[in-house]
């Protein structure tokens, strides 16, 4: 299969993420403490909608929407697109 | 280090991170495989296997959260971010310092609290970061281990000329094996060109798994080629090996625009059959073929109908 070199098994794009997961992350390990006690989880939590719109092959425009029991309000940035 | 997803199983998005999980260097790297509604099938038992702790994810958003979260997790990779509700509504809330989406959904989350979005050089064109929330990550090459597919049973070779679905022996079969929602209209001038050029071409396309979706597409394709619509083929769908089998017979396969493959990409030239097809599009250019030449699908919606054929064998050749 030499005209696909990196087709399989190729481990140099994991190693590249690696390295970058571990420079961002060293950085970042103080702030990530810090969010995750503020209270993000659980602010503000309560039901939200969830919307959604798809176009079907022929153009038309078809819409669902869901209620979503517990989901942050932030919820509502999705139908709001 | 946490990766999550609702399709760590036989699914492209857990075929895609298999490696990852078993190749990511464990002297660096704790990882925690989040599987919302874990599967028992072949793929989720190698992710049970492949990773420092696997822990099934609730569907019960607040559960789900405070379970993420009690982790402590520098990294959250999410792999396809938008298909799958629960994972997106989870990554509205910041549950790690790090937060990233890739391309098994290739589009933005539209997320503030994700924060990168890993990609590669080869699937991002110029000023793609205005297009993405998250701040984009081009790594030099693909993210993705894939193993490579073995085809069961006799060899490929054998296979693509015994097993042709049917269809005549001397036919030019073109493949495009995808999903069908993923067959922009603009798709529909490059396959009516490639049908128009070889009057021995068929294209096979897989079956949809909604009969709905085939209709509104034909209705499409008669307005669009009604001169070639005959010679275009809809194949059951298949398992893994009856898909690896369909790619093995055909002589072309072909990725569709702006919405193009990615397991496929992968997992189709990997049969032994080189010299016989080729993935063509952007996904098989970053997957490492050299030689797909940009404007591959132009000559298709014009003056040069012939380009794909030969652009197609000179990949295989190569």
């Amino acid at each position: 299969m030499a005209a696909y070199p990196a087709l399989f098994e190729n481990q140099s794009g994991i190693n590249q993420l690696g390295e970058f997961w571990k420079s961002v992350a060293d950085s970042l390990r103080s702030v990530a403490l810090k969010c995750i006690k503020q209270p993000v989880l659980s602010d503000q939590e309560g039901p939200a909608y969830l919307f959604f719109q798809s176009r079907a092959l022929d153009g038309s425009m078809s819409h669902r929407t869901f209620l979503t029991e517990g989901c942050p309000r932030s919820g509502y940035a999705i139908g709001q697109g | 280090m946490g990766i999550i997803s609702k399709y760590l199983r036989d699914h492209t998005i857990g075929r895609l991170a298999q490696g990852l999980a078993a190749q990511l260097p464990r002297g660096d790297f704790h990882l925690t495989l989040l599987s919302v509604a874990p599967g028992r099938d072949e793929v989720a038992e190698f992710f049970r296997t492949h990773c420092d702790q696997f822990i099934p994810v609730p569907n019960n958003l607040p559960q789900a959260r405070k379970l993420i979260a009690d982790l402590k997790l520098d990294v959250i990779y999410y792999l396809d971010l938008g298909m799958d509700p629960v994972t997106y509504t989870l990554a509205l809330s910041r549950l790690a310092p790090m937060q990233c989406a890739t391309w098994g959904h290739p589009v933005t989350s539209g997320i503030t609290t994700v924060d990168y979005f890993i990609s590669a050089q080869g699937l991002e064109p110029d000023g793609s970061q205005s297009q993405f929330t998250e701040k984009l990550v081009t790594l030099k090459d693909l993210a993705v281990y894939y193993y490579r597919p073995v085809l069961e049973g006799p060899q490929a070779g054998a296979a693509a000329s015994a097993d042709r679905f049917g269809l005549p022996a001397d036919a030019n079969l073109y493949g495009c094996p995808q999903s069908l929602y993923k067959f922009h209209p603009e798709f529909d001038a490059v396959l009516g060109g490639i049908l128009r050029a070889d009057a021995k071409g068929i294209l096979l396309l897989l079956a949809a798994p909604y009969k709905e979706w085939q209709q509104a597409l034909w209705q499409r394709f008669n307005r669009t080629m009604p001169d070639v619509i005959g010679r275009i083929r809809l194949i059951p769908r298949q398992d893994r090996q009856g898909f690896l089998r369909l790619n093995a017979a055909c002589d072309v396969l072909l990725d569709p625009l702006h919405f193009g493959g990615g397991q496929y990409d992968l997992r189709s030239p990997g049969h032994g059959n080189a010299g016989r097809d080729a993935p063509i599009g952007n996904a098989a250019r970053e997957a490492g073929v050299q030689d797909v030449p940009d404007d591959w699908a132009d000559g298709f919606c014009g003056e040069r109908p012939g380009r794909l054929c030969a652009a197609g064998r000179r990949s295989g050749d190569g």
